[in-house]
């Protein structure tokens, strides 16, 4: 007799469960993605030298012009003078004569410009170049970066026969950067 | 045998009868279904560096005869990816058709969207190994189709891979299921 009871009431609770248990479907699908992120470098100058107290002698400044990579291959930055602004020729890699709104027809430093990259540990091997009409490597950056701050050095050495220029005019150079992954 | 022990009896006797009963005079119990298809995947997503990359050409199909439905996602770590980068797409080899040892992993998971829809509310989840909602279901639906939405952050410091037939690659997996 107990032992019916214990059947009877197992088959009850079997019962009952089956009862309230919840009935559940699944299916399932699946995506696949690639991709591959396209070689790309973004470079940033910031700041310029304005009314630069050039005396005679070497001058430099480290802190004016600050230079920003971001690159997801291996890279490089160099520098140029690109003659803008209608430049005299002849006047690559030197500051020339300008009169506020274009270059006089003469008159330059007679030492080009030099334009230092920063070393950045594991990251970027820096260069010193002599600024002329052509690239010249400041930057090879090591590994993949993003918005790396690099320091850049500008050198201007200035000699006695290098003339004050007359009135407000000022001697005067755009440095062009460039970066490309390589 | 006393009139007592022929009445507990009788009773006992009786329950099982009586949920039979039960059971038999109440509708049917059938298994909810849900059935659920992915139209394809992304072959070579755009992954532009410095930006959230969105692609929207994927979408969900949905069929369910209940309203109570959900459908998840995952990365359930397919072809043998290492299970510590799941949610993340990571190199693979498409001539060897594995995933290279010491591989490049993009930096940010990839999440997954699933748009509202009529009979459907939809949710954005982060890709992880664990089941995430992105779509509920509020009514039955045949053959609802549903837009998704892949987005992926790529930073610069994401390299660009350079040797041929390597890609980042990710298979993400979606699980319909009833209640």
């Amino acid at each position: 007799m107990k032992k019916n009871l214990q059947v009877i009431i197992s088959l009850v609770i079997i019962m009952t469960a089956a009862m309230v248990a919840p009935v559940m479907a699944a299916t399932t699908g699946t995506s696949v993605i690639t991709g591959n992120p396209g070689a790309l470098i973004d470079i940033t100058v910031t700041g310029s030298i304005s009314n630069w107290a050039l005396a005679v002698g070497s001058n430099t400044n480290s802190t004016a012009v600050d230079l920003t990579v971001s690159s997801n291959k291996l890279w490089t930055v160099v520098v140029k003078d690109a003659m803008d602004g209608s430049k005299i020729t002849g006047t690559e890699g030197k500051m020339a004569n300008w009169t506020g709104s274009a270059y006089a027809a003469s008159g330059n430093l007679a030492t080009a410009m030099h334009v230092t990259g920063e070393t950045v540990g594991g990251k970027t091997t820096g260069a010193d170049v002599a600024l002329s009409g052509g690239d010249q490597t400041i930057e090879t950056g090591l590994d993949v970066v993003g918005a790396e701050p690099m320091d850049i050095t500008i050198g201007q050495a200035v000699v006695y026969t290098d003339p004050t220029l007359p009135g407000t005019n000022v001697y005067r150079i755009i440095v062009t950067f460039t970066g490309s992954v390589t | 045998m006393s009139d007592c022990f022929q009445r507990s009896r009788a009773i006992i006797l009786a329950i099982p009868v009586v949920l039979l009963v039960v059971l038999v005079g109440s509708a049917p119990v059938s298994a909810a279904t849900i059935d659920i298809s992915v139209s394809g995947g992304i072959p070579l997503m755009v992954l532009t560096p410095g930006s959230t990359n969105q692609n929207t050409s994927v979408h969900l199909n949905v069929t369910s005869d209940t309203a109570n439905w959900t459908v998840s996602v995952k990365d359930a770590s397919d072809d043998s990816k290492p299970p510590s980068y799941a949610g993340r797409m990571v190199e693979w080899n498409g001539t060897s058709s594995a995933y290279v040892a010491n591989p490049a992993v993009l930096g940010a998971n990839m999440t997954v969207t699933g748009t509202d829809a009529t009979g459907s509310s939809g949710s954005s989840a982060m890709l992880s190994s664990a089941d995430q909602i992105i779509e509920t279901g509020t009514a039955e639906v045949t053959s609802l189709e549903i837009p998704l939405t892949f987005a992926q952050v790529v930073a610069y410091t994401d390299p660009h891979l350079t040797v041929p037939n390597h890609v980042y690659r990710i298979v993400v997996t979606f699980t319909g299921a009833t209640t």
